[in-house]
């Protein structure tokens, strides 16, 4: 039984089933269902490569190690709160005319087209299907975005389509010339597209040409994970997409991305030396850094706030990832930190903009007394996105910091504790003033779903289990991910 | 086919292809660089023909006709419905006048030439020269959906940046494997009806195609 | 034994605190359980201070963290022991003190607020324990997180909101500072632990006063050093009132602990020049801190500006400490730091006092203006004797404990005036600052207990005060008592301290002076005595009386006058000497410090003329010129520059597209 393929493939089958089946009135339960069992299956799959197998299936083109399963069972885990979330939300949505009626016959397959789509770029081991799989997950996303019929949610689809599919075309350019770089392999070793086979045989592939394809891949993913510059279209899709799918968005979708090129920038690294690999990291991530932190200085929106907060956080990783073996550890675990975190605050945030009807952060206060445990869940993601303990982020930054001094990227540590600094203080200026003080009218007491406190304090629970220890099997697990890269 | 014919046809062929991209700069008629658009797939189908004869891989004949039926018929009969049903005006507005863009296209050009240069040199192929026309291409369609002003151009842009990573496929790699063109051309097609839902629906929502109005989200 | 008592105390701190959350539905039983748990835990946690200041060598204590490989380690040695005693021992008091403090006032969030309290106690202990950067610091933004969160209890007023937001802020860039400082010490010494810091070689002066500087600049904020120091009396007096006593007493010396740390052990062998910088900061800190202290109305917030003015007390003896040390006298450095250490404990004494005083007013009136009490000491009794025992203290009056730390001080200034060209005026001007700031302390500390608790009351709420309950009566009288006994018998704490000195500074012998001594700095001069000098100042007095007793009767017969009072039978509470009154004349004279303004509100009885006044109300609001002239202005130049930054996104998709060719075309033209 080709256990990849159905990871990955079943999803889509499942929204077919849906699409054929289901009824509007059980598409909720449709939908619940399966995102659980897309989790069971990532669990069956990481219990399998914990131990060090590698997974292959259909023929070669799939292929799972433990970086393989980790991403997928992230994506998955993120995947099933926010259709746990969603399902009372497409209610409460189109009761009150936000989104068309017709929407979650809609809404679902889309969502599960567009987790078969992550499953794929996490499983693949053909980087030709890792690139089409990521192009689709753009294609998918795009009618998610613009689904609720505001023309401001429009204008975000398309600014994120034309942006992403061209940045996904320079990717295109990358994969291409690395395959034409195993072509030039001396030896007859062959030609493949296979990545375990370029990293097998990183050593012999040219290195001009592999600076190339690497050049490109960068700008390509770097551009679907939100790198400055390449990052204008996601505070604008983010922000204006449904909240479940702001949610994915932010919580995996960029990490899928960074995976992507994570998996490139290995192959690279053998040809070309890490340090130069590397240096292109820690430049595009401090400049992400350093420029989201002056745009939620000054963000007046909350969700495009939580965008720009998913720029900085992503150039946190890219920090760490250009930091050698110490700095990777800490970015895959702050990947796994802000996707749990981000999501928190995605949810929650969506609770709160539900209700007030403004996306005005000015016009938000109170949230602490109006509600107590959307409030809690608003209040434990900002200080955890801050970096403040007992928040999983905050080991997780600690790491990358410790990483940056001690590898002696001085400069570069000074750059980002700073620009840390200046995103505590803005982040904080729009947070506090939303959470303390009295609610204003109408909004004394409020309530969520039973399904929202149950995700959200869910959400909570685990980014403070995150904060007070990363257990034994995740530690072996990132061990694993930053040795099957071979990062040093 | 000797190597000789071959090397000197597809290096014909995509400078014909550089060539019409430049073209598609140089004219302000929206009709014409849909047409122009579609003689690009014609000389892309053409080039995976060639190699296919010259290296004799089956597949690439498979690509040469998929590529003609794609890019050369089916996104241009797609564009001009968009077009008709959008009722756009046959001009397709630019925010540069057509001797600034020759300049721009030109300058691209030769950053292409620079970059490909040292590896045309390392390059065993013999149809290296190939990878700084093939570059050249991508980034002239990449400036041409800076310089457009309507969606519908824009996307032009694009496809002619698709047909420009095509060449490079195709020239520098003799056919990526089949799944993954596969693969390739089925984004294209779903990309293609994406951007035909959006236009339709901005068309019909905001009652305009044009990009700088579309400028509500910032900051 | 140690970790055993560690690991009891900490946790019965933290686990009374989450209990108390846990049964936060029924607040009264939560609240005695917090606070009875978080006692027992303090008590532990004196014996471990005691423990560790009683040992010889250093214990260490290693566990596993959050990550493998970012491991605790702990280490129990002298000075952190008596930075333990301070955060236990007054923990443990004001616990106490918030039991039936707690009770009164609304208690919706008391479960919460003895949750952070919890751990907020239990995160300070960490951070002077704290022997590796990770510990440190981890444990130094817990401490942060929570004394944040125990801030904003009625957030509904925006001033608090303001004020919370503005603690975290600072303290959080203050942090940022100091990691920078402990990584690249941490990048030299290739290990996250104090012990690897402590073995590796010295490096380079501008190096090691870059470090100096970020570190000092990282605790000063902490601590409250001026120019640092503006969040510190806005955020202070907006927690309850134990809870400020804990943050004024206790939190700001951890800053300090930190700075001995780092400049005695870290960054040896030191320089000179660091401790004149020091010095500097601490005099201007002592004077205007002392300054806007008696210029204040609201009691908490004279209080905290108080504080910034000891913490400048402290600084100037750290000051002259480091700047001997970097001179090569280690002698008279343990002097000058023995002074400073002993100032951290009496000033953490006697401010946790008058902290906890000002909270029984508070609980008895809901007044924190000056302006609005008086006449307490009578309705009152208690709480008056214990606060103006503290007054007493804090003005640096003998016998009290003030009066031996800063005599300490002055002493260590004296020696550096006979130093080498340069230092030697600076010595005689440090002095007579510290002579302008006793004088202004005592000023203000007069001013606090005549206007407050003298007199007739001034408003109703201060009319109809009554006594605390016993419960919180007993840690003021145990704190009182601490005060006078540490300024009686000052050998006894210094005998403590001068085991918390860093190993090169060896404890002289001159400290010999016996348990009721105060040694002079150079062993040539003869100790002082407190208790002589009471004595003879009892003597003298008696002596007065009996001479006045026996010459006034034998002189002029008493004759009983009434006092003329202006045609008025009744001296009414609002002829009274205000406090605005007293300080006025120090508001004059330092009006180019303060930019006050006056705002005049008129409340006219009739529309249509403002000269037939109902009312008039003047406010005076005196506003910091740090934050007027340094704070707003890097305000609006941050936000200017983000501003401009986020143009950057202007919504065109064209210009989009261009940064993304032009990222490529750059890529590719410069090949990394």
């Amino acid at each position: 039984m080709d256990l990849l393929l159905i990871l990955a493939v079943f999803p889509a089958a499942w929204a077919l089933l849906m699409v054929m089946l289901a009824p509007t009135r059980d598409a909720d339960a449709f939908g619940t269902g399966g995102a659980l069992l897309t989790v069971a299956g990532s669990l069956l799959l990481m219990s399998r490569t914990l131990s060090g197998e590698i997974v292959t299936g259909w023929g070669t083109h799939l292929r799972a190690d433990v970086l393989s399963s980790a991403a997928l069972m992230l994506t998955s885990c993120v995947f099933c709160l926010a259709s746990l979330y969603a399902g009372p939300y497409l209610t409460a949505s189109s009761g009150h005319g936000q989104l068309p009626a017709g929407w979650r016959v809609l809404y679902w397959p889309l969502v599960y087209l567009f987790y078969s789509a992550m499953a794929f770029t996490c499983l693949a081991d053909n980087l030709g299907i890792l690139w089409v799989s990521l192009e689709l997950t753009t294609l998918v996303t795009v009618p998610l975005i613009c689904l609720n019929r505001e023309s401001r949610g429009l204008e975000a689809a398309w600014k994120y389509f034309v942006l992403c599919s061209v940045g996904i075309a320079f990717a295109l350019i990358g994969t291409i010339a690395l395959y034409a770089s195993t072509l030039r392999l001396s030896g007859g070793a062959g030609s493949s597209l296979s990545w375990a086979f370029m990293l097998e045989h990183g050593a012999g592939l040219d290195p001009m040409f592999v600076r190339l394809a690497f050049l490109f891949a960068f700008v390509g993913y770097g551009c679907k994970m939100g790198l400055v510059p390449m990052h204008c279209w996601l505070p604008d899709a983010h922000s204006e997409a449904p909240t479940p799918v702001s949610a994915m968005l932010s919580g995996v979708l960029l990490n899928c991305a960074g995976y992507a090129l994570l998996r490139i920038a290995a192959v690279a690294a053998r040809a070309m030396g890490h340090g130069s690999v590397q240096s292109v990291f820690l430049a595009f991530g401090l400049a992400s850094v350093i420029l989201a932190s002056f745009f939620i200085v000054v963000q007046s929106d909350l969700k495009r706030l939580l965008a720009y907060s998913s720029i900085e956080h992503m150039g946190i990783v890219a920090i760490g990832i250009g930091l050698g073996a110490d700095g990777l550890y800490g970015a895959l675990l702050h990947a796994l930190n802000h996707a749990m975190t981000k999501a928190l605050l995605f949810l929650s945030a969506g609770q709160v903009v539900h209700w007030h009807g403004t996306k005005q952060i000015l016009r938000i206060q109170g949230v602490l007394r109006s509600s107590r445990v959307t409030g809690l869940a608003l209040g434990a993601g900002s200080l955890a996105i801050v970096g403040l303990p007992p928040f999983g982020p905050f080991l997780s930054e600690f790491l990358i910091l410790r990483a940056a001094f001690l590898s002696g990227h001085t400069l570069a540590g000074i750059l980002l504790v700073g620009a840390l600094g200046l995103t505590f203080a803005g982040f904080l200026a729009h947070a506090v003033p939303m959470l303390l003080g009295n609610p204003s009218r109408g909004h004394e007491d409020e309530r969520e779903t039973a399904n929202a406190r149950t995700v959200l304090m869910l959400l909570v629970t685990i980014i403070l289990a995150l904060g007070l220890t990363v257990p034994a099997g995740l530690d072996r697990a990132l061990k694993a991910c930053v040795s099957a890269l071979d990062w040093s | 086919m000797d190597t000789h014919t071959f090397s000197r046809l597809v290096e014909l062929t995509s400078y014909s292809v550089l060539l019409v991209a430049v073209a598609v700069v140089a004219q302000r008629n929206l009709a014409t660089s849909i047409r122009l658009l579609r003689l690009e797939g014609f000389l892309l189908a053409m080039v995976s023909a060639v190699i296919g004869l010259y290296t004799g891989e089956s597949h690439l004949f498979w690509v040469a006709a998929i590529t003609f039926v794609i890019k050369g018929l089916a996104i241009p009969s797609f564009f001009f419905h968009v077009m008709h049903r959008i009722g756009l005006p046959h001009d397709a507005e630019r925010s540069l006048t057509v001797p600034l863009g020759l300049m721009l296209a030109s300058g691209l050009t030769l950053v292409a030439y620079h970059v490909g240069r040292p590896l045309a040199l390392a390059s065993p192929w013999i149809t290296r020269d190939v990878l700084a026309s093939s570059l050249g291409t991508a980034f002239i369609g990449l400036s041409l959906m800076i310089v457009c002003r309507k969606a519908l151009t824009q996307m032009l842009g694009f496809l002619l940046m698709e047909d420009g990573i095509f060449l490079f496929g195709i020239t520098e790699t003799y056919g990526m494997p089949l799944l993954v063109e596969l693969g390739i051309f089925f984004d294209l097609i779903v990309a293609a009806g994406v951007t035909g839902i959006l236009l339709l629906r901005m068309g019909g929502d905001f009652g305009h195609v044009d990009v700088d109005r579309l400028s509500d989200l910032r900051g | 034994m140690l970790s055993l008592l560690f690991f009891l105390s900490i946790l019965l701190t933290a686990a009374s605190g989450a209990a108390a959350l846990a049964l936060q539905s029924r607040p009264a039983l939560a609240h005695r359980v917090g606070c009875w748990g978080q006692l027992a835990g303090t008590l532990a946690g004196v014996v471990l201070a005691i423990l560790c200041l009683a040992s010889d060598a250093p214990g260490h204590l290693r566990f596993d963290g959050p990550v493998p490989g970012l491991g605790f380690t702990l280490r129990f040695d002298a000075l952190a022991g008596f930075f333990l005693l301070l955060v236990f021992g007054l923990g443990a008091l004001a616990t106490t003190f918030g039991l039936p403090y707690g009770f009164i006032g609304h208690s919706s969030s008391l479960g919460t607020r003895d949750f952070c309290l919890g751990f907020f106690l239990a995160s300070m202990a960490v951070v002077v324990l704290a022997d590796d950067v990770f510990t440190f610091f981890a444990a130094w933004e817990s401490m942060s997180v929570f004394a944040f969160l125990l801030l904003p209890g009625e957030h509904e007023k925006r001033e608090v909101r303001e004020a919370a937001y503005l603690f975290l802020i600072a303290s959080q860039v203050g942090t940022a500072f100091i990691l920078v400082a402990f990584l690249v010490l941490a990048h030299h010494a290739g290990s996250l632990e104090f012990d690897a810091f402590r073995r590796a070689a010295p490096l380079s002066l501008p190096w090691r006063s870059g470090i100096f500087a970020l570190a000092l600049i990282g605790f000063g904020t902490k601590a409250g050093m001026i120019p640092f120091h503006v969040w510190l009396p806005k955020a202070h007096p907006v927690a309850p009132s134990h809870v400020s006593a804990l943050m004024s007493g206790v939190m700001i010396k951890t800053a300090l602990y930190g700075l001995i740390r780092f400049a005695f052990e870290f960054l040896a062998p030191l320089d000179a020049f660091w401790g004149l910088v020091v010095l500097t900061l601490g005099a201007v800190s002592a004077v205007l801190g002392a300054l806007f202290a008696l210029l204040e109305h609201d009691l908490k917030r004279m209080l905290a500006y108080s504080s910034v003015e000891n913490v400048g007390i402290i600084l100037m003896g750290l000051g002259v400490a480091i700047f001997f040390a970097g001179s090569g006298k280690g002698d008279w450095a343990a002097y000058a730091l023995l002074a400073a250490l002993f100032h951290t404990l009496n000033h953490a004494v006697f401010k946790t006092l008058l902290f906890l005083a000002a909270g029984s007013v508070l609980a008895a009136t809901r007044e924190a203006s000056l302006e609005h009490l008086g006449g307490l000491a009578r309705r009152m009794p208690a709480t008056a004797v214990c606060f103006l025992v503290g007054a007493w203290a804090i003005s640096g009056l003998p016998p009290a404990n003030g009066f031996a730390s800063e005599w300490m001080t002055y002493q260590a200034l004296w020696v550096l005036a006979s130093g080498s060209a340069g230092t030697h005026l600076l010595g005689p001007i440090a002095a007579a600052c510290l002579a302008l700031v006793g004088g202004l302390a005592a000023a203000c500390f007069v001013r606090a207990a005549g206007v407050g608790f003298l007199g007739l009351p001034r408003t109703e709420p201060a009319r109809r005060a009554e006594e605390a309950p016993r419960g919180m009566i007993w840690p003021m009288a145990a704190l009182a008592a601490l005060c006078l006994f540490a300024g009686l018998a000052p050998g006894l704490p210094l005998a403590m301290l001068a085991g918390c000195l860093p190993r090169q500074l060896s404890a002289p012998s001159l400290l010999l002076a016996g348990p009721l001594g105060l040694p002079a700095a150079r062993s040539v001069e003869p100790p002082l005595y407190p208790l002589a000098i009471v004595a003879t100042l009892a003597a003298l007095l008696l002596g007065l009386t009996f001479v006045r007793r026996r010459l006034g009767t034998a002189s002029a017969a008493t004759r009983v006058h009434g006092p003329w009072n202006c045609g008025y039978p009744i001296v009414a509470p609002r002829a009274q000497y205000s406090a605005s009154g007293f300080s006025q004349p120090f508001a004059y004279f330092a009006r180019k410090l303060l930019s006050r303004k006056k705002l005049l509100d008129v409340h006219a009885r009739h529309h249509y003329s403002p000269y037939l006044p109902e009312s008039l109300v003047l406010r005076v609001h005196s506003v910091s010129p740090f934050d007027t002239l340094v704070y707003q202005p890097v305000k609006r130049f941050v936000i200017r520059l983000s501003k401009r930054v986020s143009r950057l996104q202007t919504g065109s998709l064209r210009l989009y597209l261009a940064f993304l060719l032009g990222t490529v075309i750059l890529l590719l033209l410069i090949q990394p």
